[in-house]
């Protein structure tokens, strides 16, 4: 059992997959709000097998999985409360001060031009996913493609730019989010939210920030990524068959993250094993 | 009265010259460590950036070492697996960069040998971790005139993940051997 456990492919690609499964069929009649907790929970048992849920030392990726906690609780909010008006703004402000706190430890070795570039791009990246994806909350279909592409390129770059850790976890998520997207092939989508967004988007964009500043993630990786919210968003003609609908938009919004995958392939080569 | 004063002023700079500080030689003290690899092979690597001081009283037969290595200079023969070990799956160096061993308290024996008790602390965690130091050796440095200079090697074990380091356990080893080279000259 515990060789099952430590496996990788087990740990961030069948277990969020099958958990994230199970929760979306006891959760999809709940609807908006609780449904969109199903891919947070796929992705939770995975954090459980890869850190059990240890804080300490507080290094990077556990303050994003503790930012991720916090942006459930602040995705639910969103969600039950008329907030519409100063989201964009109130999401701008919490990503840039959650990036800050992410790689404020990075900034002693910086000075000049990259220690510019690393405060300003580095919130700008997150931010900007953050807010453009919040707008998918009420499309299931797009919100499901946006996340499986991000996770899917956040994973595979990360790993191939030396970090596994969060390689796996970007994985873990875009896993958790297929099951989604096998049900919306079933004909039995289940509502998004910003209670799914907010969390996955925050930790995938930090994630993916976090590899460019403390492992070898190729820094322009981030550019082709932050283009995942612009692709998803692509609109297809009304009467495209249901099926071609959702397999055109899952590889639309698959576009950019393959790209910045294979360039990071082609920048660092395979990772070590 | 004024013979006493000059008898503990003489006693007391007697015992400050038995304490002798040096400091570290970084082109001589490496810490090598050993891991077992997948079960199959046990890999070695080292650190190539070390500094530290350490005081030796020859009179008490006791000691002090405070050792800081950069974690960023691991090397394995390997730069893509060097990449891996700094980067957050491992020793986190962007985070963390010092790794430090200081000591809590030295006994040094007759024959020479040592044993160190102190705290090593990796990525922000310290933990207990003792020394054995097979031969403390001491003399003037044969190719720099004036130069007097003490070595030893030191060796001990621990398990990474009291440091949290748990990335890919157990399939890596949790247990690390740490064989430490260490020359120091005297200030």
């Amino acid at each position: 059992m515990d060789e099952l456990f430590n496996n990788p492919l087990f740990q961030s690609a069948l277990l969020p997959f099958v958990v994230s499964l199970v929760a979306a069929i006891i959760l999809r009649p709940h609807g908006w709000v609780w449904a969109g907790l199903s891919a947070i929970a796929g992705f939770a048992a995975s954090v459980y097998l890869l850190t059990d849920f240890r804080f300490f030392p507080l290094s990077s990726h556990r303050k994003i999985l503790l930012l991720g906690g916090g942006a459930v609780v602040l995705g639910m909010l969103l969600d039950l409360l008329p907030w519409r008006r100063i989201t964009p703004g109130l999401l701008f402000v919490t990503a840039v001060a959650a990036t800050l706190w992410v790689i404020w430890p990075r900034f002693r070795a910086f000075d000049g031009w990259q220690l510019w570039a690393l405060a300003i791009a580095g919130p700008a990246y997150v931010a900007w996913l953050v807010v453009a994806s919040e707008g998918l909350r009420q499309k299931s279909l797009q919100a499901d493609s946006l996340v499986f592409a991000l996770g899917l390129g956040t994973g595979l770059s990360a790993l191939l730019g030396a970090t596994a850790l969060y390689g796996q976890l970007g994985s873990a998520i875009a896993a958790a989010v297929g099951a989604r997207l096998l049900l919306q092939v079933l004909g039995k989508p289940v509502a998004a939210g910003s209670v799914m967004l907010l969390p996955l988007v925050s930790v995938l964009a930090l994630l993916s920030l976090g590899a460019v500043v403390y492992a070898k993630l190729p820094w322009y990786s981030l550019v082709l990524l932050a283009l995942v919210p612009v692709m998803a968003r692509v609109p297809l003609p009304a009467n495209v068959p249901r099926l071609l609908h959702i397999v055109a938009t899952v590889l639309i919004a698959l576009l950019p993250a393959t790209l910045a995958v294979f360039l990071t392939w082609q920048e660092v080569g395979a990772p070590p094993l | 009265m004024r013979k006493f004063c000059l008898a503990a002023a003489m006693m007391a700079s007697m015992s400050a010259q038995a304490a002798e500080s040096y400091t570290i030689d970084p082109f001589h003290t490496y810490p090598n460590f050993e891991i077992n690899h997948l079960g199959f092979s046990t890999m070695h690597g080292r650190f190539d950036k070390t500094s530290g001081n350490l005081t030796i009283d020859w009179e008490k037969n006791t000691a002090s070492v405070d050792i800081t290595i950069d974690a960023a200079s691991v090397s394995t023969g390997m730069k893509k697996r060097d990449d891996h070990l700094t980067s957050p799956d491992f020793l986190n160096a962007a985070e963390f960069p010092e790794i430090t061993y200081k000591s809590t308290k030295v006994t040094i024996n007759k024959d020479k040998t040592a044993m160190v008790e102190g705290n090593l602390t990796i990525m922000g965690v310290s933990k207990p971790v003792a020394l054995k130091v097979e031969s403390i050796n001491c003399g003037d440095h044969p190719m720099k005139k004036g130069t007097y200079v003490c070595g030893f090697d030191a060796e001990g074990k621990f398990k990474r993940s009291d440091f949290g380091v748990t990335y890919a356990l157990p399939a890596v080893g949790d247990e690390m051997k740490l064989h430490i080279e260490v020359e120091a000259t005297r200030n």
